[in-house]
């Protein structure tokens, strides 16, 4: 016994020592000891995330996580105001040549960037250097379609783009620029997983990865900035725990609001909750070409793919899986998009949806798969469309699986893909009406290039967003994406399911909030009363 | 001791070897495709497999891992695919996180189960033991999850005298260390009554006993040393999941540790990520079985190594 407490005592010593150590923190230009959100005597902002950004480089992560975080430190040429307008940011203005292809950008002046490298057009195209030149960055999908950027003076810069795009002004609000002298290191990547470069009115101070991202405040900011000292990013993936941070005042909002968790939010004289309507729309995609082991195709009949619509209630879909915050699907994309065009909805009607089985000859149902994400909202709304189509004979299979493993199934081309059906979401970060149609409807998106895995080829409504594409009119623009919803709307090549609220919840004394449709917040000029 | 020693850190390189080998073909797989989620939804086939290219994920699984190999001989585990961090430094961050929490367990648990299930084996039969061992069966009945959600309502939302969750303050480390060490406690009480009961049915503690010795130097000379056996065995198991990191605790209380690093690289297919993250875990068995064998040495001189 003797020589063992020696032993013993060194080991709780060694854990001692080693637990005094603390977690790392990469870069930053302080030391941060001081945890998120405690330290006194200075206003911290303190936001609890779900999930963690992928990566500080501001060209590699493009999810919604790494948006949030990123763009308090980086700016783009045009952003979005809360109404989704599109509104000059670094650009003070713009303007596209007759051909659409050339956007000229008159650039704001005395604006540095967080290395003190001062902004001027030749970052827009050293910015463009980086995407074009390196395939494996989320920037090289925002600037694939420019040809060239060509630097006019120090403030004025043109893009010329390879063809027209109507989409164009809506993705440029993606594409981050950042200060030339970063971009010029060969460490360009180490440097700023980092260290921030850009314009924002953060700076980046410290980072665990997994654990938290820290800013302080852009002294040096352009235009009217935070009123707090730094802002934190907490990573709290259990929805209770974050919720508890919001009570006890130790997160000033939380991202995302647990939706079964609203009441305790409202009765708390403390906090604000706010509903907004999201950019997330739901659907069960009908795999067209899917055949039954007689030779029948189910889902290559229209009849049939209505009369899944009209069995299912969109209505208590919302009510049951969100709580009541998500509203009936009024077109094949969510309201706050660009250029929605609101159709007739589908009722639930069961007698017409029994008289279209019976009519296409599937009087008696039918049995399909369906894959799902293994969340427990996702199974939660696949179970509910496996109760309603159950009221029409079709009897639906639960297949729940991981993300990653559900992306390999739907990337499968149509003659290996074992997809039946898929409940899904989609939402378009840069609030436009063909990033919300193309990748999931159009015929050249079939998977792997794409992911329409109804495997729905209308050429009308591909010819309507090609056309659209080269538009420059918004009118004429307005009326092609309008005719390409009724489309398919009419076809059904999905169950449309139903479109999220964005349910938005801070303390009282937050003060200079701003939050978009996709549930983005902006905290650039926040405070704490 | 030495040259037992020696042999048996040479005997782990063959098995870290074969350990590799395994965990590469089991990473491997799994069904998904991790230049798809670094490209994004809206990237075409063609940005996929040029990803697939950028990040050797297209060569035949053998040289994959050769290459992988060669960089781990040169103590280089990769980067990350998801966040582009050597792995090594991506680790060894989290890895500071778990072993506090580790700590947090341990500077209460094992000596609090010892100590239960001892005093529950001297008092056998009485309402002593009865209390000691239904302290035992809650801890080990009560889910983590469960008992850490409750502190935070309790402790952090209604009485708002603990924080919810971090280790950033003393404060900070009280409901994780509770949540760890709860499930330890119990396991070690109830092995360590059963140990001790078993121990002093022996001979030589009633030998002890027929030579007049003091009852507290019966129960703690004989009988406590010897049932301590079973205990560090129990023990070295329990530490070496704790070091694998704790999903639950470090998901509640919002703790960037090794266990939550693990499952958010397995959702991504980060494959370097799991490699190195799971040869640190098979090391860290390795080595904490050869402590706990060395210990029994320590705790019987009666067992020899050379």
């Amino acid at each position: 016994m003797k020589r063992l407490l020696p032993l013993l005592l060194a080991v709780v010593m060694a854990l001692g020592l080693a637990a005094c150590g603390g977690g790392s923190t990469s870069g930053g230009t302080d030391a941060n000891n001081a945890s998120p959100g405690t330290s006194s005597g200075t206003k911290d902002f303190v936001v609890a995330m779900q999930a963690d950004a992928t990566s500080m480089d501001p060209h590699i992560g493009s999810n919604g996580d790494s948006n949030q975080v990123l763009n308090e430190m980086y700016e783009c040429l045009l952003t979005f105001d809360k109404d989704t307008n599109v509104i000059p940011l670094l650009a003070k203005s713009w303007e596209v040549s007759e051909d659409g292809r050339t956007y000229t950008f008159q650039l704001n002046e005395d604006i540095t960037f967080h290395d003190g490298e001062p902004f001027t057009a030749e970052a827009v195209r050293a910015t463009f250097e980086r995407g074009i030149n390196d395939q494996t960055l989320s920037l090289y999908r925002t600037v694939k379609d420019w040809e060239d950027v060509r630097v006019e003076s120090d403030y004025e810069v043109a893009i010329i783009l390879k063809e027209p795009n109507n989409t164009f002004i809506n993705k440029i609000t993606q594409t981050r620029i950042v200060s030339p002298k970063a971009l010029a290191r060969d460490d360009v990547g180490d440097y700023l997983s980092k260290n921030s470069a850009g314009t924002g009115p953060y700076i980046l101070s410290g980072r665990v990865d997994g654990g938290y991202t820290k800013m302080i405040r852009n002294e040096n900011y352009w235009q009217e900035g935070p009123k707090v000292d730094t802002l934190t990013f907490k990573v709290v993936p259990e929805d209770g725990s974050r919720l508890a941070m919001l009570q006890t005042g130790e997160a000033h909002v939380a991202i995302p609001v647990p939706l079964t968790d609203t009441t305790a939010i409202e009765s708390d004289p403390n906090l604000i909750l706010d509903v907004v309507p999201g950019i997330t729309y739901r659907y069960v995609t009908l795999n067209t070409e899917w055949t039954l082991p007689d030779g029948r195709k189910p889902f290559a009949d229209k009849r049939i793919r209505q009369a899944l619509n009209y069995a299912f209630d969109s209505e208590a879909y919302a009510k049951v899986v969100f709580s009541g915050y998500a509203v009936e699907p009024t077109s094949i994309f969510s309201t706050a998009i660009l250029y929605h065009a609101p159709q007739t909805p589908y009722k639930a009607d069961l007698e017409k949806a029994k008289s279209l089985m019976e009519e296409a000859g599937f009087g008696d149902g039918f049995e399909v798969n369906i894959i799902v994400d293994n969340t427990s909202v996702e199974q939660k709304g696949a179970t509910f469309v496996m109760q309603q189509l159950s009221q029409i004979g079709v009897t639906v299979n639960l297949l729940p699986n991981e993300s990653t493993a559900n992306a390999e199934l739907t990337s499968a081309p149509l003659e290996n893909t074992t997809v039946q059906m898929w409940y899904v979401n989609w939402g378009s970060g840069s609030y436009e009406a063909d990033g919300s149609m193309r990748s999931i409807l159009h015929g050249d998106k079939f998977p792997p290039e794409g992911y329409n895995t109804a495997f729905w080829n209308n050429a009308q409504f591909n010819q309507l967003l090609d056309d659209a594409l080269k538009m420059s009119d918004t009118d004429e623009i307005a009326a092609a994406y309008a005719e390409a919803q009724a489309i398919a709307w009419e076809e059904c090549p999905w169950i449309f399911l139903g479109n999220d609220n964005s349910v938005n919840a801070y303390r009282s004394n937050v003060t200079g909030l701003l939050y978009k449709p996709a549930g983005t917040y902006v905290f650039r000029t926040v405070g704490l009363e | 001791m030495g040259r037992y020693t020696a042999r048996r850190l040479l005997e782990t390189i063959p098995l870290m070897f074969i350990i590799s080998i395994f965990v590469f073909m089991f990473i491997h797989l799994l069904p998904g495709d991790p230049a798809r989620q670094l490209a994004g939804l809206e990237a075409t086939y063609e940005e996929v497999e040029a990803i697939r290219e950028e990040f050797g994920l297209n060569k035949p699984l053998p040289v994959q891992y050769f290459d992988y190999m060669k960089g781990l001989f040169t103590g280089d585990m990769g980067r990350s695919l998801k966040s582009n961090i050597p792995v090594s430094e991506l680790i060894w961050s989290r890895f500071q996180f778990t072993i506090q929490l580790v700590f947090a367990g341990l500077i209460w648990a094992p000596f609090a189960g010892i100590f239960i299930g001892v005093f529950c084996a001297i008092k056998r039969g009485t309402w002593v033991d009865l209390g000691g061992m239904l302290i035992a069966i809650c801890g080990l009945s009560a889910p983590g999850f469960a008992l850490g959600l409750v502190g935070i309502q309790f402790f952090s939302v209604k009485l708002g005298v603990l924080p919810t969750g971090e280790l950033d303050s003393w404060k900070s480390f009280i409901l994780p260390s509770i949540v760890m060490g709860t499930g330890i406690m119990a396991t070690l009480a109830r092995y360590s009554r059963s140990s001790m009961l078993e121990t002093l049915r022996e001979d030589y503690v009633r030998t002890a006993r027929a030579k007049g010795q003091k009852e507290s130097i019966v129960m703690f000379r004989h009988a406590f040393k010897n049932s301590l056996i079973q205990v560090v065995t129990i023990l070295g198991l329990q530490i070496g999941g704790l070091l694998s990191g704790s999903v639950i605790t470090e998901t509640i209380f919002s703790i960037p540790g090794m266990g939550r690093l693990l499952v958010d690289s397995i959702a991504f297919r980060d494959y370097p990520a799991i490699q190195g993250l799971l040869m640190i875990f098979a090391l860290q068995y390795v080595i904490i079985n050869l402590v706990v064998d060395l210990l029994y040495g320590v705790i019987n001189p009666k067992i020899r190594y050379d």
